[in-house]
């Protein structure tokens, strides 16, 4: 094997494909780069068993081949060299990299067959994606995914297509986001997978400033071709919860409010809060609510008071203000509307006018609070 | 005028001991010990007669019998000395309800703020003294000070049966003159340690600057350096926080094979949280105990960034935890199981109530 390549050419592709290379591993091979040269392209592959990422570069190459060289130390060489061209050629199982400067950097590689092989993609149906809704999507959801690998099903978002809808649905077990979306143009899919969170982190950093990315589905995989490069992962196999089941289909009380002052009084009382639990109560009474929050630990405590539209009743409930703040900063508009039953009864929160073609709703449960 | 906490440490006087000779009369003015007959059986509390003798507690039983022959040993009862320690406490809350139990028979009390109103912390002291030795017939000792640390002192200098007062403008001369040992916290190594350094009085203490200090004993450094100087910021904490709940299980026979840990290990697992759902508290960190038949013991853990809230997920951690011990090598005496790192669950998000998965799995694909 033998190729030439621009050094700033390679070091974008191997930026992207390395965020794939687990950190730690017991199989050295996973912290190696898969390269594949052929034709006029190096075509460049990562995976960690459960996400991989493959793309590719243009090169000159004179002798073809396939090897896996370690990532890190590759990466680290690469970045420091000067935009000139790289020429790499491999002699039994070493790669030696050449400068025009007289460099010369050797690397141990270990044979490309070693390297895990590329998903098989069965019953694969592809769409295309506008790459501001899918941005919008995955930022609207997956913030409330849990991280508890004891809770694998909600390590994802749940993807649901139906019938001219798409829904996304995340929760931790504690707060919950479901996003539909009416404008979906679709006919004949019906499914719904999880889709595990570091792709789509992964995605989001990938997909900025694209205009069309193409979503592929699979029986077991999810893939994600953009700008010549491809993810892939491995779909949650597990159940996701009955989420229709616990939303409360009434609401006994209703407050519409001004959102950036909410949040502007949340984030300030909150300030004051155990750093353990960030807990801060909503006292609401006819149009008027107190917000306020006391830490016994530190012996400091806030409060805040306003007018709202609160027609009638009394409620007090508390939160956990960083949950609060992080609900009420993914609502648009200038108004949210929360929708509570009780002390101790999941609260809803949507934006009071939804974007068009679209519903955003989010479920929080209160703090129990002992009196 | 008042910028001062009014803090009253209250300690009981040779407690165990005085339940004894109160409920028993004849055992009055005599040499009498709580604790075992076991061979390898310690003094638990000692009476003020049986300290003439230098018996003290945690000293071997054997011991005490040798330095005072005529010693009465009586086997601890623990349920009377909580009946007694809950009338004590019933007292306190008359006074105020910031009362931090140390044990049975000590407390801090903060009565800067009080029940009845009353402006001298000195009076109150003196008065729950009296209530006590009326309810009980027991004496208590009393410290009164402006914070934990002075008032803990402060009820060791008259004791038994005494107050002493620590007036603010009183602290520094009182800790200046106090005897290195007699600070609460330096205990027998530390204060022969600050001896060789010349350190015999607190005067002697106040000489060193912080970062002399922190050189010489650590970080416990800035602890001295503050006492010395009066200084004590911790709160009167009427909720004690439980850091952990663990239990263990020693077996009469050791156990062999992957199987019979595993179920016993199950059993292990049950048992805890069956305490657990009783208390309003959820733990991030599972801790797993394995003592082998050698009495090498090993623990393993596992944290997780959220509590662990069901019994399913509990079992699979402890699960887990096991499995990485296997193949064992030899029997297994002991298994025990520790559950920390705990988060009050009253201060904890509610669950989402989904309906359990359970019910309708076979509508798995």
């Amino acid at each position: 094997m033998k190729f030439s390549v621009q050094k700033e050419t390679l070091y974008l592709s191997l930026q992207k494909v390395s965020k794939v290379i687990p950190s730690r591993s017991t199989l050295p091979i996973l912290g190696c780069v898969l390269f594949h040269v052929d034709q006029d392209k190096i075509h460049l592959r990562t995976t960690d068993l459960e996400l991989a990422m493959s793309t590719s570069c243009d090169a000159i190459i004179e002798e073809s081949g396939s090897v896996a060289i370690p990532g890190r130390l590759l990466m680290e060489i690469t970045a420091e060299l000067p935009d000139t061209a790289l020429n790499f050629s491999l002699d039994s199982d070493l790669i030696t990299i050449t400068t025009l400067f007289g460099g010369e950097y050797k690397i141990a590689t270990r044979p490309a067959s070693e390297f895990p092989s590329s998903p098989v993609l069965e019953d694969l149906k592809e769409f295309d994606f506008s790459s501001e809704d899918l941005l919008r999507i995955i930022d609207k959801t997956i913030y409330c995914t849990s991280a508890d690998e004891n809770k694998v099903a909600l390590t994802g978002v749940l993807f649901q297509f139906k019938e001219n809808e798409f829904r996304a649905v995340a929760t931790d077990g504690h707060r919950m986001v479901r996003l539909m979306k009416n404008d979906f143009i679709n006919t004949d899919y019906e499914r719904e997978l999880i889709i595990p969170t570091k792709f789509l982190s992964l995605a989001t950093s990938g997909i900025k400033g694209i205009s069309t990315v193409g979503l592929g589905l699979a029986k077991n995989h999810v893939r994600l071709t953009f700008d010549g490069t491809i993810l892939y992962s491995r779909i949650i196999g597990e159940r996701f919860p009955d989420y229709e089941s616990v939303l409360p289909m009434n609401n006994r009380y209703h407050l519409t409010t001004d959102l950036d002052n909410l949040i502007a009084m949340v984030k300030r009382v909150s300030i004051f809060s155990s750093r353990n639990t960030t807990q801060v109560t909503l006292k609401l009474t006819e149009n008027h609510v107190l917000i306020s929050t006391n830490n016994s630990e530190t012996n400091s405590s806030a409060k805040e008071e306003m007018d709202i539209l609160f027609p009638e009743g009394e409620l007090t409930i508390s939160f956990n203000g960083d949950f609060l703040k992080e609900i009420l900063r993914h609502i648009d508009g200038d108004q949210v509307t929360i929708g509570m039953n009780g002390t101790l009864s999941a609260a809803l929160f949507y934006p009071e006018k939804q974007q068009e073609g679209e519903d955003l709703l989010m479920l929080l449960m209160p703090i129990r609070t002992v009196s | 005028m008042d910028e001062y906490h009014k803090i009253i440490h209250i300690d009981m006087d040779a407690f165990f001991a005085s339940v004894e000779q109160f409920d028993t009369p004849e055992y009055k003015g005599k040499p009498l010990v709580v604790g075992g007959r076991g061979p390898r059986s310690v003094v638990a509390a000692a009476s003020y007669e049986a300290r003439k003798y230098k018996i003290h507690s945690a000293m071997p039983m054997t011991q005490a019998r040798r330095l005072c022959p005529t010693l009465i040993i009586i086997p601890p009862r623990f349920e009377r000395y909580a009946l007694v320690s809950r009338q004590i406490m019933d007292i306190f809350h008359e006074y105020t309800d910031l009362v931090e139990p140390l044990s049975l028979d000590e407390a801090f009390l903060d009565v800067t703020v009080n029940k009845p109103g009353m402006s001298s912390a000195t009076l109150i002291a003196e008065e729950i003294r009296r209530k006590i030795w009326e309810k009980t017939g027991l004496t208590a000792s009393a410290g009164v000070s402006i914070n934990k640390f002075v008032a803990k002192v402060a009820s060791d200098i008259n004791k038994p049966n005494g107050i002493t007062v620590i007036l603010p403008h009183e602290v520094g001369d009182f800790l200046k003159k106090l005897p290195i040992q007699k600070f609460y916290g330096i205990g027998a190594v530390t204060a022969e340690k600050m001896k060789s350094l010349g350190i015999h009085h607190g005067a002697d203490l106040l000489q060193f600057d912080l970062p002399a200090l922190i050189h010489h004993f650590g970080k416990v450094g800035a602890w001295y350096y503050d006492i010395v100087r009066g200084i004590d910021h911790r709160p009167v904490q009427t909720t004690y926080e439980r850091k952990s709940f663990g239990t263990e299980t020693t077996y009469s026979e050791d156990l062999y094979g992957e199987e019979a840990v595993r179920v016993a290990l199950e059993k292990v697992c049950e048992e805890l949280w069956r305490r657990l759902e009783k208390k309003p508290a959820a733990g991030k960190t599972v801790t797993l105990k394995i003592r082998y038949a050698d009495f090498t013991t090993k623990t393993i853990s596992k944290s997780y960034a959220a509590p662990i809230e069901n019994l399913e997920s509990f079992l699979e951690t402890a699960q887990q935890l096991l499995q990485k011990e296997f193949p064992l090598k030899m029997g297994v005496r002991l298994l025990g199981l520790t559950f920390s790192n705990l988060q009050a669950e009253s201060s904890v998000t509610l669950p989402i109530p989904f309906p359990s998965d359970k019910d309708n799995t076979e509508n798995n694909q």
